[in-house]
């Protein structure tokens, strides 16, 4: 009899303890590609892939259809990167992740009919001269430049946000707007101007708040 | 005999409400890989190895607390700059991931498992400090829109405070916001994010516009939350008084310059203990209220058990003989109260070992290397000057301490950043409740690295006959 008592203490402790022991059993989730332009499993609101992709698609189009741009008769000489591209939100980003996008989505589609400035490259670009100057190089298959290319136009641009919280629901909303324009490097005229916003808004479990 | 019956059903029931004591495996530590340890150890510093395994063995659910301590640590290495932005970085993917219904939340908020389970955010004062550490790297970078992206990114966690003069009051952030702006020459903006500054710290005086050199100081030891049950209480460790800035130009030799002294730009304790209750503070005293009610029930059950055990156990009136009709009507009663004495006892038990696996504790995790005050200064100083001297000076204005600090310039602005007290380096590898306390009791120990022994194959050895 005692020795029943003291099998069922046992196996009541034991159930108890594994009733605890909740082993944390989820499947491992392996690599998976996820399409850029689409909004992934881990969401913010912040500035994401797809609002990249969507925002310099939409920029590129549009710079595409401007005549002044595409149709000169000796196509403009564009710089692009993120030099004078500010960001004033607060989101935390490599605006490079931008600009890079942009100028090479441009140089694709353009295909001769607006020419691409490596500004970013210039002193790659110094030392190599240098060296063919110097003849401590050949001069190289191409014919020789004067100067490096300088830039017709340059793009520049803003981001910033307007984020509100509140502080009840924890409920968090961020207002985005990115600026691109395109400025005339000789008169500072603002040939181009292009804009594109969102705002998201997303709220925390209640044990986060 | 039924009385027997029910202590041995009551020793059964007891024991089963000692072990009911729940903790989870996701609280436990794991044991990871050797091979995986040391390859993930490689590149982190030595000093930081036995911190490092310990990311590695609690996983995600403390992987933002961890990434917290050991990116302060890496960021006054002073050094270490790349892995601790790395480890800032990852740690505000924490913080900003939205958890909006996980399994974690779920069970976090389930009577039987604590708050403790969910994945470390930290409270809104740590959530702004790791965004100040961020920025301050950004800083050190001389990449002062991303600076000021942080600062503003950890504004906006302070801003769940449950009384509204609390609310986004966290001063530190829009002085730095205002100084990477100036850095980056965008005196507009730094003179909008300075307003906003001074609505918080009237007093305090505002950088120059030459200014090129932030001195910023962090003095005492990290808030220390306590629990006294559903309640996340903080207390103040240790503060000093203030600190001055003095620096010799190597263009005019014995000319020392003296800055003056450093300005009380944020109390962190302050900040953590001015912002209130928690949302889930009264879901936590709904557990708690509901595990006192059910030890209550099992109080007055056993109470119950032990008054119908003692008449089950009384032997009846000594006075007079009784007939056999009478003793056989006091045994029955004597059975009855067994009964309900096991009765008794079974529910009081269960209603006990019920109320002793309701979790109701809040989570005191805490970020322990943190600072508890910063102070800071602006200089206008020469590119020669590469070092400050700072005297830490006690509240009567006593020398307490000298120390050396180098400027780290990037761009158009230095930063100088010294620490006292506590030390950046975490003396524990775990952080404070990180896991259940025999855990935290047990030393850290890395395994061995796997030492691969490659044997040749046996050499192919002509048999000689017989």
């Amino acid at each position: 009899m005692r020795r029943t008592h003291a099998a069922i203490a046992v196996i009541v402790a034991g159930l108890s303890l594994a009733a605890c022991q909740q082993v944390d059993n989820t499947a491992g989730a392996p690599t998976v590609y996820i399409d850029p332009a689409t909004s992934g499993p881990v969401k913010g609101v912040g500035i994401e892939s797809q609002d990249i992709v969507g925002m310099t698609d939409q920029m590129m189009r549009d710079m595409l259809s401007q005549p002044r741009l595409t149709n000169a008769a000796t196509p403009p000489s564009v710089i692009i990167d993120s030099e004078y591209f500010h960001n004033e939100s607060s989101s935390r980003l490599n605006k490079n992740t931008i600009t890079d996008r942009l100028r090479i989505g441009l140089n694709r589609a353009a295909a001769g009919r607006m020419q691409f400035v490596g500004r970013h490259y210039a002193d790659m670009v110094a030392k190599e001269r240098e060296l063919k100057r110097q003849g401590t190089v050949d001069r190289g298959g191409l014919p020789a430049a004067r100067a490096q290319k300088g830039g017709d136009y340059r793009l520049g641009g803003r981001i910033t946000s307007l984020d509100s919280r509140d502080p009840r629901s924890g409920a968090m909303q961020r207002y985005s707007q990115i600026v691109f324009e395109m400025i005339d490097l000789e008169t500072s005229e603002i040939v181009w101007s292009g804009i594109y916003e969102f705002a998201k808004s997303a709220q925390d479990d209640i044990i986060y708040r | 005999m039924a009385v027997v019956g029910a202590l041995r059903w009551t020793t059964c029931l007891l024991m089963a409400a000692l072990t009911g004591g729940c903790v989870t495996a996701r609280e436990r530590e794991a044991v990871p890989e050797a091979a995986l340890v040391h390859s993930y150890l490689s590149d982190k510093p030595a000093e930081l190895h036995r911190h490092f395994y310990v990311t590695l063995a609690q996983g995600p659910r403390n992987r933002t607390l961890n990434h917290m301590r050991l990116g302060l640590a890496s960021f006054a290495m002073g050094n270490r700059d790349r892995l601790a932005a790395e480890l800032f970085d990852d740690a505000l993917a924490g913080i900003e991931a939205v958890h909006a219904d996980t399994p974690e939340t779920r069970k976090a908020q389930g009577l039987m498992t604590g708050e403790r389970i969910k994945d470390f955010k930290g409270e809104p004062y740590e959530r702004v400090m790791a965004y100040y550490y961020r920025g301050l790297l950004y800083l050190r970078d001389g990449d002062y829109d991303n600076a000021r992206a942080s600062f503003k990114g950890g504004m906006l966690q302070d801003a769940l405070a449950e009384e509204e003069q609390y609310r986004a009051d966290f001063a530190l952030m829009p002085f730095l916001q205002g100084w990477a702006a100036h850095c980056a020459g965008k005196d507009a903006l730094a003179a909008e994010d300075y307003r906003e500054f001074k609505d918080f710290n009237k007093d305090a005086p505002l950088p120059g516009g030459t200014d090129n050199v932030l001195v910023l100081v962090e003095t005492g030891g990290a808030p220390v939350k306590v629990s006294d049950g559903p309640r996340l209480r903080l207390r103040r460790t240790a503060g000093t008084g203030s600190a001055r800035i003095v620096w010799n130009d190597p263009d005019r030799p014995g000319r020392p310059g003296n800055g003056g002294q450093a300005l009380l730009l944020e109390d962190i304790f302050h900040q953590a203990s001015t912002r209130g209750g928690r949302p889930f503070d009264a879901i936590l005293e709904g557990k708690a209220e509901f595990k006192s009610t059910a030890d209550t029930v099992g109080d007055a059950a056993l109470v119950g058990a032990v008054v119908a055990a003692n008449v089950a156990t009384s032997g009846g009136s000594p006075y007079g003989r009784k007939t056999r009709q009478q003793r056989e009507n006091e045994n029955d009663a004597r059975a009855a109260a067994a009964m309900v004495a096991g009765g008794l006892a079974v529910i009081g038990l269960l209603s006990k070992a019920f109320a002793s696996t309701i979790e109701a504790q809040a989570d005191i995790r805490y970020w322990d290397n943190l600072s508890d005050r910063v102070l800071g200064l602006t200089l206008t100083l020469p590119d020669g000057v590469k070092t400050l001297g700072v005297e830490f000076l006690s509240p009567g204005g006593n020398v307490l301490r000298q120390d050396r600090v180098a400027i780290q310039r990037a761009g158009r602005c230095g930063l100088a950043w010294i620490r006292d007290g506590a030390a950046t380096l975490p003396r524990n590898p775990r952080a404070p409740n990180s896991v259940p306390a025999d855990i935290m009791a047990t030393p850290v120990t890395i395994p061995p690295p796997v030492v691969l022994v490659t044997t040749s194959p046996p050499r192919e050895t002509k048999e000689s006959p017989p």
